[in-house]
């Protein structure tokens, strides 16, 4: 975890509370929907908690004409429209604002880092930030290599005063060569340690929590293994379709999206073996292993093992929506996966011949992403007054949203003379549990960065080892011929052959 | 909520609440009553009128914390009974709607001459393998022989030291507390300043802020005191005391405050020393609103003097950083403050099982400051 500022005395002691030295964000993309949507409502909301310090300021970098002024209202908007706060007290705002500013640039025009590097000596000055930085790179991936050498063209990568980060967002590539290309070019300039790879499934707090359920509980990890778990059934499920991103999906699909980043990291967590200490280095290492030890489902076994779809017109939510060929934007002939479901072993000694299912997809009934943990059936049915298929297996559900919580299924008698059993649910949600609201994902992942702490972001290394398991499906998906698409109708949970990648007539779980 | 009154017997109580717990799962039609408990909470109320306001402070404390809750006050004073009891259960609907999570709370009301009695059931009441809180929010008997009794019962005592009506003479009896072995210690008048000392510590963040700390040579505290009194309340002491500890300032006397800016308030000062450093804490009344700290101010040596304020908000939801130094441009900034009901600073403090070092230390501190206060 990160060192706090140890050269202040007065932060001795003070718990719950970690706040970064002074620092200035620079966000390339400062104009942007990440920005406007994401990172500045996570921002003020850091403010307004007092874990941002003093100086901390945001160097917007974007070729929208604007001036600081101009910035400063447009980012007000911003936090009013998509932040929780609703309209916001001017003097607080005002406070932030100060904080703020804008430079109207071009990222490939180098005199624009020099205006830079200007602005940020200034602020260096006034502020106390004290050389240090963080890049955001909050702009398409192709734009990452470029931003990145004319940071370092303009000596604005490493100095010698301060710390220099640099966070980028998904996707880290579109298949395995690309994602080397990338993480090359950018480690020419940046080591590997001032790199955030974003994924901000990992600072939500459930998966967080995950490592602490697992870990900090004596009674769960000896039986978190082959001998006690039937299956993981990993979910990302969305009700929302393509949306205003059907540029970028109609180049994704599912698979990359979502399998790549979120799913892969949420399995390596949930399957990874225990760290020996929460350092990050130690626990991207255990996390790596997992990947890696994954093999890649090629061939004649994509067929078997992986199931894509795409949505047609149905119901979602009570509403009628149009299937995904009709949306704006999209090919009326796409073969674009908007569903994707696979079944992946990890072999090593602790999971060995136990399915992982992952599925994620548009256009499904609910909005939800969980983990759920199927433990083996009891060896022996004794009550035979109950019908077996009453009998279920206990089920340990880890929801990372919404309602961020975790559930055990387990069976109980019910009340009287005869020995009737039931399944009952024991529940413990965030929510009522701690009666507070969770800070945001990009709240803690922002937070974590400016702190110096990777823990939650993606190695390049465990990205590289996700699209070793990714690439080759996506290469068996281009030599043969697609299913009859669309497959699914929205407001459903997925195509039926979905159902075929079970073992032993299992089934998905409806959540 | 179900509720009855009982014998005065720990069995009968347990009794008593199973037959709670049978009536709230009998009247639920979705499926099993599901208990969960994280700890024991015992709370001591002066008298009745703060039974009544507790136990309305408890209800969101057990929705955070689910939990047995054992409300021990003193008995009216017409009571015939030596000890009057009640329990009570209620059941929390979860997110889904459909299951419950249950909450006890127990509440005895005891004649002075029964309180061994009390504590036994208490002790009888207590649930095993779960830690066990002690709520006193009675400042003025800390100390008393129920307290010795109840706290012998718990690993953590709550306290509220701003409740203290004369430091100079109290003070030492919260200094023994955290003497005692194997009993942590919460003080709420400490828990109150976390948003102040984050604050203050964030002013010197970084080298080149933290330097000033080296050349530090007065801090003033101000405050406003509940009910208007002239008298120090307990957290500007600490404030103070919190400050000198960490910049490891000791060897203090009293000196004459410098500023005293209303005829009749309140004002002391001590003069502490590090090697050849001197550093001034006065504690004065202001005319800020609110009760409690409302201001620091923290002043460097040098020309001009570099000063760092942090202020409590005119609305008092906020507060209000300033930091001037020389050369540059003042910094102003205006956060909220952190939620200082007792509601979430008890929930805060029952997260907590280990010692808060820290507070130790700083109490140390400030029992050494303490006898130069004037009493009230």
């Amino acid at each position: 975890m990160a060192v706090l500022t140890m050269e202040n005395p007065l932060r001795e002691g003070i718990r719950l509370e970690r706040t970064p030295d002074p620092c200035v964000m620079v966000i390339f993309g400062a104009s942007g929907d990440l920005t406007k949507r994401k990172l500045m409502p996570a921002l003020y909301n850091l403010w307004r908690e007092r874990l941002l310090p003093a100086g901390f300021s945001v160097v917007g970098f974007s070729r929208t004409d604007m001036n600081d002024a101009q910035y400063r209202a447009a980012m007000k908007e911003a936090v009013e429209q998509f932040g929780d706060q609703g309209p916001l007290n001017g003097e607080a705002w005002d406070n932030f604002a100060e904080g703020l500013f804008y430079l109207s640039a071009h990222p490939g025009h180098p005199e624009d880092y020099a205006s830079l590097a200007s602005i940020l000596e200034e602020i260096d000055r006034q502020r106390g930030t004290n050389g240090n930085r963080v890049y955001y790179l909050a702009v398409p991936p192709s734009s990452f290599a470029g931003i990145v050498q004319q940071l370092d063209a303009a000596g604005l990568a490493q100095g010698e005063k301060g710390w220099r980060r640099l966070i980028i967002e998904k996707p880290f590539g579109h298949d395995l060569q690309s994602a080397r290309e990338l993480n090359q070019s950018i480690s020419k300039v940046f080591h590997e340690e001032q790199i955030y790879r974003i994924d901000h499934y990992l600072g939500k707090e459930t998966v967080q929590n995950l490592l602490v359920f697992r870990f900090a509980n004596g009674i769960f990890e000896p039986i978190w293994n082959r001998r006690y778990v039937d299956n993981v059934q990993i979910t990302a499920a969305e009700t929302v379709g393509v949306e205003n991103r059907a540029a970028y999906y109609e180049e994704s699909g599912a698979l990359r999206d979502m399998v790549q980043n979120h799913l892969s990291q949420v399995l390596a967590l949930t399957a990874m073996e225990p760290p020996a200490s929460m350092g990050a280095e130690e626990v991207r290492a255990e996390k790596l292993k997992v990947l890696r030890a994954i093999p890649p489902i090629t061939g004649d076994r994509v067929g078997s093992c992986v199931v894509r779809g795409q949505y047609g017109p149905g119901w979602v939510d009570g509403k009628e929506v149009p299937g995904y060929r009709s949306e704006p934007g999209v090919d009326p002939n796409s073969k674009t996966d908007t569903y994707v479901a696979l079944k992946l072993f990890i072999e090593n000694w602790r999971w060995a011949g136990v399915p992982f299912y992952l599925r994620t997809g548009k256009r499904l009934p609910k909005r939800l992403s969980e983990i759920a943990i199927q433990f083996r059936q009891a060896p022996l049915l004794l009550f035979n007054q109950t019908p077996a298929e009453q009998m279920s297996p206990n089920l340990l559900v880890i929801r990372i949203q919404p309602d961020e919580g975790i559930s055990l299924k387990f069976t109980a008698k019910q009340p009287g003379p005869s020995v009737h059993v039931r399944s009952v649910t024991m529940d413990f949600r965030y929510a009522t549990s701690f009666g507070m609201a969770s800070a945001s994902a990009y709240e803690r992942l922002l937070l974590d960065c400016m702190l110096g702490d990777p823990t939650l972001f993606a190695h390049r290394d465990a990205v590289e080892a996700a699209w070793g398991i990714i690439t080759p499906i996506l290469e068996a998906w281009a030599n043969r011929p697609a299913p009859s698409l669309p497959n699914y109708a929205a407001g459903t949970w997925g195509p039926a052959e979905a159902d075929g990648l079970l073992q032993g007539g299992g089934c998905w779980r409806k959540p | 909520m179900s509720s009855s009154s009982v014998p005065t017997d720990a069995g009968r109580v347990e009794q008593e609440l199973r037959q709670l717990w049978r009536h709230e799962a009998e009247k639920s039609s979705a499926g099993p009553v599901l208990c969960s408990r994280t700890l024991n909470l015992i709370v001591y109320c002066r008298n009745f009128a703060d039974v009544q306001r507790a136990t309305a402070l408890l209800d969101p404390i057990i929705s955070h914390h689910p939990c047995r809750a054992i409300v021990i006050s003193p008995a009216a004073p017409q009571s015939e009974e030596e000890i009057h009891t009640e329990v009570s259960a209620s059941c929390l609907t979860s997110h889904g709607g459909n299951r419950y999570i249950g909450r006890e709370l127990v509440s005895l009301a005891a004649k002075p001459s029964a309180h061994r009695r009390v504590a036994s059931m208490a002790r009888a009441l207590i649930l095993p393998d779960l830690p066990v809180f002690l709520w006193w929010r009675d400042a003025k008997s800390l100390g008393s022989e129920l307290f010795q009794l109840l706290s012998e019962l718990a690993e953590r005592v709550i306290v509220d030291s701003a409740g203290l009506e004369d430091l100079q003479a109290d003070w030492p009896r919260v200094h023994a507390l955290v003497q005692r072995p194997g009993l942590a210690v919460s003080d709420l008048a400490w828990s109150r300043l976390t948003s102040w000392r984050q604050l203050i510590a964030q002013l010197f963040d970084g080298p080149a802020r933290a330097s000033y700390l080296h050349r530090l040579h007065r801090m003033v505290v101000e405050f406003s005191p509940e009910g208007g009194e002239p008298k120090v309340p307990a957290d500007a002491l600490l404030l103070g005391a919190w400050l000198a500890r960490q910049l490891g300032f000791t060897n203090s006397h009293p000196v004459l405050p410098q500023d005293n800016p209303t005829q009749h308030a309140a004002a002391v000062a001590w003069e502490l020393s590090k090697e050849s450093s001197r550093l001034v804490v006065e504690l004065r009344q202001g005319k800020r609103p609110g009760t409690g700290v409302t201001a620091v101010f923290l002043s460097c040596q040098g020309t001009p003097q570099a000063v760092f304020v942090v202020s409590r908000t005119q609305d008092g939801k906020g507060l209000a950083t300033r930091a001037e130094l020389p050369g540059q441009a003042t910094m102003r900034r205006l956060v909220r403050t952190g939620d200082e009901s007792a509601t979430c600073l008890v929930s805060r403090e029952l997260e907590i099982l280990g010692r808060d070092v820290l507070y130790e230390q700083v109490l140390r501190i400030a029992s050494e400051l303490a006898p130069a206060l004037s009493p009230a």
